[in-house]
Parts: structure tokens; sequence; C-alpha cells
């Protein structure tokens, strides 16, 4: 089936546009390259919100993160999956019993605010972390893993209030 | 029983929006953010090492053929250069990953633009298979996060209907006079040298090149020369002499792409015909230009 899609994209496409420009491109430095950069942007943003996404652990720093119990029932569709080589099958049962149990996973839930994005790869370590460590005494293993926009209210008002503070 | 395919590929666009074109505080909003979306700096000097300005313009008409074939709205291109240019400003880049990236711009840049959005798939096939969708989308994340998720970046486009609203152009010349334009402006992002200027100036230098191009002062006297390059300096607040400037460097690429082409015409045929939509119209132009 994947051939006979490839060959009808083919005849939208002209020989003459499809060609490599720069000779073979090579995939491992092509990935390595990648997580170096997907790597920096998370060691950005842990200085800019002193929060570490990877492990979803707050640092010390000039915001002060809180953990905060969820208001409403987040959708399955909002948690974070893994964006790339995402396996729903793995993920699903982890998703359900979070919303099964929408109590734990919501005081559990820190709030927290990012612009950038998270590689796949630190989500599913962060994911089996969770789910290898169920009862871990930190509850902050087990947290939400999908940036709401009602997040960044919260974190943003904080961060006004903070910032207030320091100032006195 | 015979069988009928009702398949239409309808894009819907929006029409002109009067109350967007002629409030003149939307005009100088673009005006005062169009800065924020420049690349840095001339990053061949201080940010690539392997990446040398001829292939900036050899993955860019690479785009720029990609775009054409598959019909994409006219801004794509000019947007999805203005991500390559903004990444290379600040990421070095290996100059085997930079069709990759080209590939990823123009992923990107049909996503926030078209209502059918090109695909990884074809995307990859247009690099003929060197890279995998995989591929693409892992780095579509890397551009995103370097861009900062800023994809909403000023283009010449955005100006375009706000200079010529500004014109006493005759009713039956304007989309000749917008179609030439776009070709000016899609000519510019082929050329680093434009990257650097405002979008506001690359426009007006454009709709400045198209009007003079197709002679259309004969008619109308407010058109001529000197006089159109002051009505156009005053709609986008650029001094004279720099649009002066932009415009006739406008022209000489067009001489020198047009030149170029040619001599490509007797080896190499197919390759010339590539360019055929982008040169088509400019040729007149041209010929009255010389």
């Amino acid at each position: 089936m994947g051939s006979s899609r490839n060959n009808i994209l083919h005849a939208t496409v002209s020989e003459k546009v499809c060609r490599n420009l720069f000779g073979p491109v090579d995939h491992e430095q092509l990935k390595h390259d990648c997580q170096e950069l997907l790597q920096s942007f998370h060691e950005e943003a842990k200085q800019k919100w002193n929060f570490d996404f990877v492990n979803e652990m707050p640092l010390e720093g000039a915001y002060k993160w809180e953990r905060v119990v969820a208001q409403v029932d987040v959708p399955a569709v909002c948690h974070r999956l893994p964006l790339l080589h995402g396996c729903p099958t793995q993920t699903c049962p982890e998703e359900n019993e979070r919303q099964n149990n929408p109590s734990s996973s919501a005081s559990a839930a820190i709030r927290q605010v990012c612009g950038s994005p998270l590689s796949e790869e630190p989500s599913q370590a962060a994911i089996s972390q969770g789910s290898s460590l169920p009862a871990v005494k930190s509850p902050r293993r087990a947290k939400r893993k999908q940036t709401v926009i009602t997040d960044f209210y919260h974190s943003k008002r904080r961060n006004v209030q903070r910032s207030s503070k320091d100032r006195k | 029983m015979e069988l009928l395919c009702c398949e239409v590929e309808a894009i819907k666009r929006a029409l002109p929006d009067p109350n967007l074109l002629s409030d003149q505080r939307v005009l100088h909003n673009l005006l005062s953010i169009e800065e924020r979306y420049q690349p840095q700096c001339s990053y061949f000097k201080c940010v690539q090492k392997d990446i040398q300005p001829f292939m900036r313009r050899m993955v860019a008409t690479w785009m720029l053929e990609v775009c054409e074939e598959q019909k994409c709205e006219e801004e794509v291109f000019p947007l999805a250069v203005n991500y390559l240019d903004r990444f290379l400003a600040v990421v070095p880049t290996r100059k085997c990953h930079l069709q990759l990236l080209g590939a990823v711009c123009m992923f990107l840049a049909s996503k926030l633009k078209e209502t059918i959005p090109l695909t990884a798939d074809k995307l990859c096939i247009y690099t003929d298979n060197s890279i995998k969708s995989q591929e693409l989308l892992e780095w579509e994340l890397v551009v995103l996060g370097r861009l900062k998720w800023n994809l909403a970046a000023v283009t010449p486009h955005d100006f375009i209907e706000h200079i010529l609203r500004k014109l006493p152009l005759p009713k039956d010349k304007l989309l000749l006079v917008r179609k030439h334009s776009q070709t000016f402006i899609a000519l510019c992002a082929t050329d680093f040298n434009f990257a650097v200027y405002p979008p506001s100036m690359v426009a007006t230098g454009s709709v400045g090149a198209a009007v003079c191009g197709l002679q259309l002062d004969e008619g109308v006297s407010a058109l001529s020369g000197d006089r159109l390059t002051k009505l156009l300096a005053e709609v986008t607040n650029i001094d004279v002499d720099c649009l002066k400037a932009c415009q006739e460097q406008i022209e000489s690429v067009l001489v020198s792409s047009l030149q170029q082409e040619r001599l490509q015409q007797p080896s190499d045929p197919s390759k010339a015909s590539d360019e055929l939509d982008q040169a088509s119209t400019p040729t007149d132009v041209r010929d009255v230009d010389l």
C-alpha cells in the first residue's frame, strides 16, 4: 500500500525538480545534530525557567514552582504524547489510568510553562520513569504530560507575584 | 452505469478585506514589526563555515521550483526562505543538511499559509529521496525551536496590496502589475542580498520595477520615473535614494538571471523551462527595458 501511495505521489512531481543538491546525506550525523540541537533547547529552557523539563523537576532560581490541583479533567487528547515514533498503544493505558483517576494525577500536576517543544525522547523517558516508579514518594513523578493554556495563565500570574515580591 | 468523478481541488480563499487594506494602521503595524523577522546578520561571514552564498542560491532556486510545480500560494516561497535565513543566521549548518533544511522550511511555510499543505512524503521525493520523512519531522521541531515558533513572519507580499492601492493604476493593469511584483519578490528571495533588506523595501522596489517594466507611465504621468519613486517611497516611508538603489538592484538581478538562463538553454533546455514561469513575465519587461 505504501508503495502504491508513493507511485501516486511520484506521478504528481516532475523528475527535473526531484534532485539531490549536495550529495549524500549523512543520516547518522543528521540524527546526532538533531539531538544536540533539541538538547540545547532544553538547556536554554531550563536556564530560563529554572525548571528541568526533561525530568519535570523544579530547580533553584528566579521562579518559584508550585504544585496546583487541576480544577478540570483534562481530556486524554491534551496529554503530552510522544510526537515521533510514538507508539500509542504504549501510552494509552497510562493516559487512561490518569483519566480514570483524575485526582491523583491532578494533585500531582506541576504547572509548567514552556514555549519550546520537548522532543519525543525526553517525554518517552519521562513516561517510562513514571510507569517504572508508580509508587514514588515524590508525587511530582506522576504528573500530566501536556501543557494546557490554563497552565500558562497560572504560571504567568505567579511569576508576576513572585517578581513583585522580589522587588520588596 | 457511468462513473462520474466530482472531486475538485477547491481551494477556498478569503476575499480581500477592505477594512484591513484601507486602514492605515495595518500598514503601520506591518512596518513597525517587520524588522523582528529579518535574519540578524549576514551569516556567511559570522555563522556558517560550510555554507557558501552559491549554495543558498541553489537551495532557494530548488525551493522555488518545488513551490511553483506544486502551485503553492505565492507567499509560501518567500516565507520559507525567511525561515531558512533566520535559521542559518543562528545555527551553523552542514552543507549536506541544507536541502533538508530547505524542505523543512517549505513544509512549515506551506502549513501556515495553505489550505492543502505540502506533505512530508512529497517533499522527500523532491529531494530525490535523499532524506526520510521521519527526518523531516524531527527537523521540523528543531527549526520551530530555533525560530522560537515565530512563524507568522512579515514578507514583502504583505505590503503588495497596500502599495497597489495607493497607486493610480489603470484598473485593467492591476492584475498584471500584481503578478509581476510577485515574480520580482520571488526573484529577490533567491538572492541573499535582499534578505537583509526590510520586506517593505523589497515590496516597494518590486512594485516599482513592475510598473516601470510595463511602461505604464505612457498613460498616467504620475507613474513616470521619479514621480513614481517618490510616490512609492511615501507609501512605505522609505528614503527615495534607498528605494531607487533597491529597484535598480532588482532590475539587475532580473537581467542576470535571464542571461544565466539563456546560457543554460542550449545545453539543457529542460532546466531553462523550469524557470519559465518565473521568467515568462519579466521577459517582456526586459525587452522594453533594454
